[in-house]
């Protein structure tokens, strides 16, 4: 296939595969395969919501659709974090007004509380938009700090300090909702 | 650089609220594939829908500029010939002119054929009526009119192309005794050439000699039972006899094509 640039995470039997791949729908298949799941965790962090993330990621895979024979392998991630992160934006500029607030998860998983969850939840919904997609970017989907400032259009130093300020108000306040529910 | 020795506890952290309370995921390729095959036509479609309106609104505009209001009133002023037989006034379908049609069936007949045929033989060539040939006001290019001085319709037009200025005419009447076809004693000046027509009628070729700078043309006769049809192409002007292009806008062989067309044997 070619596409996906988290090639370090991909065993060499789907580089076979992708490299064996003709068809472009077979690519955009197998790339949907591989990033659908990490785009959606990656949505969720910065809206807090699973509905909300699965529309996010459809809309990117809809868009990834559209351009795929034109995009190049190197840069499909990047496309698909700019895609999904732009509708986002987008999303929170209309919804201007309206609070997007964590949604409380269906089930916990074994290592995470249902507590310890909603708490980050609430604290990631104090942060701005930006903010959250600076810590979903360098925390979740483990980006560069030259491709995010790439990304978002700003800066490297401005990644830096944005994400650290973001990281500090984050714990100041996840350690205020743990303190007050002690 | 901002670091922080929290940022891996904050890393797992984040990662532990994005996968925890993961539901299974609602979406799938095959579905995204659908999905975006539907959307691909929907725009196509669109796309289709917008290119269609688009020259639809040209198509109409461009007929609205290149439609003629009204025909000149002056015997002197040109109007571009239409393309087609749809431009004469009446319908041309299913035309047909015997023996005992009026005068204007048969002037109709020779627009139809004329404005159906010669403008598919000067591709990307301007038509107009020329001035001071006789032509009623208003005549349109390449639409008969009665000939002047007798019985018959006489049907012509200035040709402007590329290659310059040039004329077409078309002259329909009823065979005349006095107008014999060329024989062998009277087709004997230089360019006079006889032939002989599809279904055995007499015909001549004229082909005006060509002086050193003065204009050229050829004309084509052919006398059937009841008509004599010629026509005739030059590289010139009504209003002057040197050459306005290189050749006459006509070959001799489109001119044969069209003078032993049956459709203008109007009077048989």
């Amino acid at each position: 296939m070619g596409r996906a640039n988290p090639s370090d995470r991909e065993p060499p039997a789907r580089r076979r595969v992708r490299r064996a791949t003709t068809s472009w729908e077979a690519e955009y298949s197998e790339y949907f395969a591989l990033r659908a799941v990490p785009l959606r965790r990656l949505a969720y962090v910065l809206c807090g919501d699973w509905h909300l993330s699965e529309d996010l990621v459809q809309v990117t895979f809809l868009k990834l659709y559209q351009h795929w024979p034109r995009i190049r392998a190197e840069t499909v991630d990047a496309y698909s974090r700019r895609v999904l992160i732009n509708s986002y934006l987008s999303k929170t500029r209309r919804l201007r007004g309206e609070q997007i607030v964590a949604e409380v998860p269906d089930r916990a998983a074994a290592e995470v509380s249902v507590t310890e969850a909603v708490d980050l939840g609430r604290a990631m919904a104090v942060l701005t938009p930006k903010q959250r997609t600076l810590l979903a970017l360098r925390f979740i989907e483990d980006v560069s700090v030259a491709e995010t400032a790439g990304l978002l259009g700003i800066s490297e130093g401005t990644v830096k300090s944005q994400t650290f300020r973001a990281a500090r108000t984050l714990r100041a306040h996840l350690g205020v909702y743990t303190h007050s529910e002690e | 650089m901002h670091t922080d020795p929290d940022d891996g506890a904050l890393r797992t952290a984040l990662h532990d609220y994005a996968t925890g309370g993961e539901p299974a995921l609602g979406l799938t390729s095959a579905g995204m594939l659908t999905a975006g095959r539907r959307a691909g036509r929907r725009r196509r479609t669109f796309q289709a829908l917008g290119v269609a309106a688009v020259l639809t609104v040209a198509a109409v505009a461009a007929a609205q500029l290149t439609t003629p209001d009204a025909p000149p009133t002056s015997i002197l002023a040109a109007t571009a010939a239409p393309s087609g037989p749809a431009a004469a006034a009446r319908p041309c379908t299913g035309l047909t002119v015997g023996p005992d049609a009026s005068g204007e069936d048969r002037g109709h007949a020779i627009t139809c054929f004329a404005t159906t045929v010669v403008p598919g033989m000067l591709p990307g060539a301007t038509l107009t009526q020329p001035t001071g040939q006789g032509a009623p006001p208003g005549t349109l290019a390449l639409h008969a009119y009665p000939h002047s001085w007798g019985r018959g319709f006489n049907a012509d037009a200035l040709v402007t192309d590329a290659a310059g200025v040039g004329l077409v005419f078309i002259v329909v009447r009823p065979r005349d005794p006095a107008d014999p076809p060329p024989d062998k004693d009277t087709c004997v000046a230089p360019g006079c050439e006889r032939r002989t027509g599809p279904h055995g009628e007499p015909a001549g070729v004229y082909h005006k000699p060509e002086a050193e700078g003065t204009s050229t043309g050829w004309t084509v006769a052919v006398y059937s039972a009841g008509s004599t049809v010629s026509v005739t192409s030059g590289n010139h002007t009504p209003d002057t006899l040197m050459a306005t292009r290189p050749a006459p806008p006509l070959t001799v062989e489109q001119l044969w094509q069209l003078a032993t067309d049956p459709r203008l044997q109007v009077y048989g």
